[in-house]
């Protein structure tokens, strides 16, 4: 990173937190903190909605998947415009005309307080430790990027996140995540122009579509209905509807968001903004991922894109192994290049038989790479059994470090912070909320003014963060830890949904049902984690049928049972 | 049992989206979800042509 880069940086970081702390100063009442003033625009909720969702993490690892796996990932979305469309037809109306803080203190005006704290405390454990991996993903890149120690990077961030969430609260969140949003599009948007201007001059649209394709990376849709796989239409589509649901309908850290609106139609042309642009940008993000994949066949990549791993063989007495395993990989390579190259030859010269022999090869020398790459990770792996090699994270922030010009680094590293601050802020936020209205102003102080609340909830804001810091530099001695935060969510989301699908749908069920077959169907859902291999996406399904049937079996036997007595 | 919020009991607080092509919601949401069938056409029609 050079000067330029640190200017870029600083400036966005330091000139977004400031304008939402400034814009924001002085506000003393409960409502407009934990709400904002309900007066923001369709447009900043839309925005806001956006941000919240796309963590860093977003913009870090999705191109990775879209280099390693291709575009399959993007059917994860294929629920989400019949799940914004329902919460905008369904959801959203109720929460403003009953006016509630939280979405769980819906649950105690229709049901009772324990199910109203069952609610919440669901929606807190699973927030709370995914909130550790928040500030986590952007840590580690810039402990990467300045060399830093990972510990220094998490407080940093964690602090920054968690000083002007307190100061400003909503409405913080919302005025900055306009622009949080804008610095992650306009990073994305040059990162995207920059890679198909680094392309080969001779590889034309429809070539690097045919590689990119023959290499299995054009896979968007998968029609198969073999449940353990992970992403294929049906999973995205049923499995997919249900956890957007759960996320967008009873996930505070959004709920909140959408409440801000000035009216219900704000709210809901926010929402429906989401609905229609999440699905192309998924997958334009995760195109640059591929693009970058074809760039790489043309570049010399990396036998590891995480650099750490590199110089962790190097210093463990393992340097002379790690640079055969190069030279090894350089060479195969060059050798898949060359027929890559011959490949474009004969494609452009009409000569199809010696296009698809070419390119045979060239698959044959790129698979043999893959083969040497695992061989350099199980190497590493008996260097250090704790180590995980998997570096599919590092792909874009390697392109970043090494392709771009400088300027555009400094403002590509700006908008993996703004990211993570964004949704860092709206989940601190929504921790806090949750906490001061769902348990201290319903088991603590009943009697709390707006003006204690306030001060409460800052409190929490700031003990939610503390915490996420510790979960984070927890964080680091824990392998796979995106897709057990990811599976975590799904877990627990499931259960949350059928609370509301029952407060909303039927109404013979009462409280005392509901609590119990929440909490059975939540066992269930554990249980079946554990008992099952199917497709994670699936439990959030599993777990709304659940407790809402078993809901409906208890009510009709106590109400029998009542009948009789 | 509290007091009974269903669906059916809440009514929408405002019916008018504002929009001048679009004047009713069941009109909004319908052309999201041509926009999501649209993609997806798209998305399958790339899968099979580059496979």
């Amino acid at each position: 990173m050079s000067a330029l880069d640190f200017v870029v940086l600083i400036g966005s970081i330091l000139g977004i937190a400031i304008y939402g702390i400034w814009r924001t100063r002085g506000r003393r009442e409960l409502n407009t903190y934990l709400k904002g003033d309900r007066k923001t625009a369709w447009f900043a909720i839309g925005l806001s909605v956006m941000a919240t969702q796309a963590s860093a993490v977003t913009f870090l690892s999705t191109p990775g998947q879209g280099y390693l796996g291709g575009l399959g990932f993007v059917q994860i979305y294929f629920g989400m415009p019949i799940a914004l469309i329902i919460i905008a037809a369904v959801f959203l109306p109720i929460f403003r005309r009953l006016n509630v803080y939280t979405a769980y203190e819906f649950l105690g005006g229709r049901f009772d307080n324990k199910t109203r704290l069952l609610g919440a405390v669901l929606f807190l454990l699973q927030r709370g430790l995914g909130a550790g991996l928040t500030i986590y993903a952007p840590s580690i890149v810039l402990a990467t990027v300045f060399g830093w120690p990972l510990s220094l990077t998490i407080i940093s961030s964690g602090l920054v996140a968690i000083v002007y969430t307190v100061m400003g609260g909503t409405d913080a969140v919302t005025v900055t995540q306009k622009y949080q949003i804008a610095v992650i599009f306009a990073g994305m948007v040059t990162a995207f122009c920059l890679v198909v201007a680094k392309l080969p001059a001779g590889l034309t649209f429809m070539d690097t579509f045919a590689l990119a394709g023959g290499f299995q990376k054009i896979n968007a849709v998968n029609f198969s209905t073999n449940v353990q796989e992970r992403y294929t239409f049906w999973s995205g589509l049923l499995g997919g509807t249900f956890l957007m649901l759960s996320y967008f309908g009873t996930d505070q850290s959004q709920v909140q968001r959408y409440l801000s609106g000035a009216s219900l139609r704000e709210g809901r042309l926010g929402l429906m903004f989401n609905a229609v642009c999440k699905i192309p940008m998924q997958s334009c993000i995760l195109l640059l991922g591929v693009l970058i994949f074809v760039f790489y066949q043309f570049e010399q990549p990396p036998l590891f894109f995480n650099a750490t791993l590199s110089r962790y063989l190097a210093q463990h007495g393992s340097d002379q192994q790690l640079h055969v395993y190069e030279m090894d990989f350089n060479s195969i390579h060059t050798e898949a290049n060359r027929h890559l190259k011959d490949w474009l030859q004969a494609r452009h010269s009409g000569d199809r038989t010696a296009a698809t022999a070419a390119f045979a090869a060239a698959l044959s020398a790129h698979q043999q790479g893959e083969k040497i790459r695992e061989e350099a990770k199980q190497a590493l792996s008996a260097v250090n059994s704790g180590t995980t090699a998997n570096d599919a994270d590092y792909v874009f922030i390697t392109f970043i470090l090494h392709q771009l010009p400088h300027g555009v680094i400094g403002l590509l590293v700006a908008a993996f912070f703004a990211a993570a601050l964004s949704s860092k802020a709206a989940e601190l936020n929504a921790l806090g909320s949750s906490t001061t209205v769902d348990f201290y102003r319903q088991v603590i102080n009943r009697d709390a003014t707006d003006s204690d609340c306030v001060i409460v909830s800052k409190l929490f804001t700031a003990f939610w963060g503390l915490a996420a810091i510790g979960f984070a530099l927890y964080y680091r001695l824990v392998e796979n830890l995106i897709q057990a935060v990811n599976i975590l969510g799904s877990i627990f989301y499931g259960v949350m949904l059928g609370l509301f699908v029952v407060a909303f749908f039927i109404r013979r069920v009462g409280g005392t049902a509901v609590f119990w077959s929440a909490l059975v169907s939540q066992t269930l859902v554990f249980v079946l984690y554990f008992k099952l291999t199917i497709s994670y996406l699936w439990y959030p399904l599993i777990g709304c049928a659940a407790c809402v049937i078993l809901s409906i079996i208890l009510q009709t036997f106590l109400n029998s049972v009542s009948e009789k007595k | 049992m509290k007091r009974p919020i269903t669906a059916k009991s809440v009514a929408p607080e405002a019916d008018d989206t504002g929009l001048p092509w679009l004047r009713s919601w069941t009109k909004v949401y319908l052309v999201v979800i041509i926009n999501f069938v649209l993609w997806v056409t798209l998305l399958v029609a790339l899968t099979v042509f580059f496979s």
